[in-house]
């Protein structure tokens, strides 16, 4: 059998990891009412509105909601602290900074991005003979996504589908004991509508079946 | 006894297995959204007042095409867990069509199993050694 923290562990690192926009580190100002560049373009980037923005090199790093997109400009709701143009800053989307992870008490806020996750160990399936026949389990990683309501379906489709990009079927995810997890194919990683949740929020939940091998030793 | 009675015999041989792993199937896959099911890990439905769990039914269109549908409004809150779902029940979870979904190949190969290893009545053979 798998160890199923270490397998979370393996889901969770893999999820932390994903980039959906991002300036890399560039030359970027902030003004009153978000961001500013003098080269490149946030449109050919990837940033949408509506989309969760964190920023790092700035004064103040606290993430923000995208209301406007030009090539050198973003325009942020609630605005920034200004503050003139260096280099080594960037501007990144990538998962929700509000994480629900499983068992952990959380609260979401208005207007802001979060993520749930359900990890279902599933069952387990003897698939060779012998006493130390090898044992076939078939967990399952679901998350729900949690978007904004009432700016269209572009931002959350974006991050939706970067996600399961990351789960790609045959996608192997090594765990810290040696074992492998690894995405199923048939059936693939999917996910659902998006759907109103609450007054705020636009949800859509994504699906990744799972598949390990592990020899029937407790290992 | 010729080649062409052999054929004809192998053929309604092969007809009633297929029948007895569609029907198996179709019972298993259903029993596994609203029971649960070893075969794919799937919890069932929570039990409060058995409003869900009854909901569910299987509608056959055809010979070999069914639909396991429910028309419960919020069963869906409870396949995804979204917010708000509370489980008031100790049997029964979430996720059970999802993970049905994804055991499909197992309920297929438990039935197709059990079609080639029993008769006609539905009964598992017994090796003889």
């Amino acid at each position: 059998m798998i160890n199923n923290l270490l397998a979370l562990a393996a889901l969770r690192a893999r999820l932390k990891s994903l980039v959906v926009a991002t300036t890399g580190s560039t030359a970027l100002a902030s003004t009153a009412t978000g961001y500013t560049r003098l080269t490149g373009s946030f449109i050919d980037e990837g940033f949408e509105r509506g989309m969760e923005v964190v920023p790092s090199g700035f004064p103040s790093n606290a993430p923000g909601i995208v209301s406007v997109v030009n090539d050198l400009s973003m325009t942020i709701e609630g605005g920034r602290s200004a503050s003139a143009s260096s280099a080594g800053r960037s501007l990144t989307v990538g998962l929700p900074s509000h994480r629900a992870w499983e068992n952990m008490p959380f609260t979401p806020e208005d207007r802001r991005w979060f993520i749930e996750e359900d990890y279902i160990p599933g069952p387990a399936f003897s698939v060779t003979i012998g006493s130390t026949h090898e044992v076939q389990v078939e967990p399952m990683y679901v998350l729900r996504l949690y978007g904004l309501s009432g700016i269209g379906i572009t931002a959350i489709y974006l991050v939706a589908d970067a996600i399961l990009r990351l789960y790609a079927p045959g996608t192997a995810l090594p765990m810290s004991d040696g074992q492998v997890l690894r995405v199923k194919g048939d059936p693939a990683p999917n996910r659902g509508q998006v759907v109103a949740e609450g007054a705020s929020h636009a949800l859509t939940v994504i699906t990744v079946p799972l598949w390990a091998r592990t020899f029937n030793n407790g290992v | 006894m010729s080649f062409e009675d052999d054929l004809r015999r192998f053929e309604r041989k092969v007809r009633n297995q297929l029948d007895q792993v569609y029907n198996g199937t179709v019972v298993q896959l259903a029993r596994s959204i609203v029971e649960g099911s070893a075969l794919t890990g799937a919890p069932g439905q929570p039990v409060r007042r058995g409003d869900l769990k009854r909901s569910w039914r299987i509608i056959r269109v055809s010979k070999y095409i069914s639909y396991i549908m429910t028309q419960s409004p919020y069963a869906h809150i409870i396949e995804d867990n979204r917010r708000g779902a509370v489980l008031r029940s100790k049997t029964g979870g979430f996720h059970s069509v999802k993970l049905t979904r994804a055991g499909f190949h197992n309920v297929v190969r438990y039935e197709s199993r059990k079609a080639k290893y029993s008769g006609s009545t539905g009964r598992w053979h017994t090796l003889r050694t």
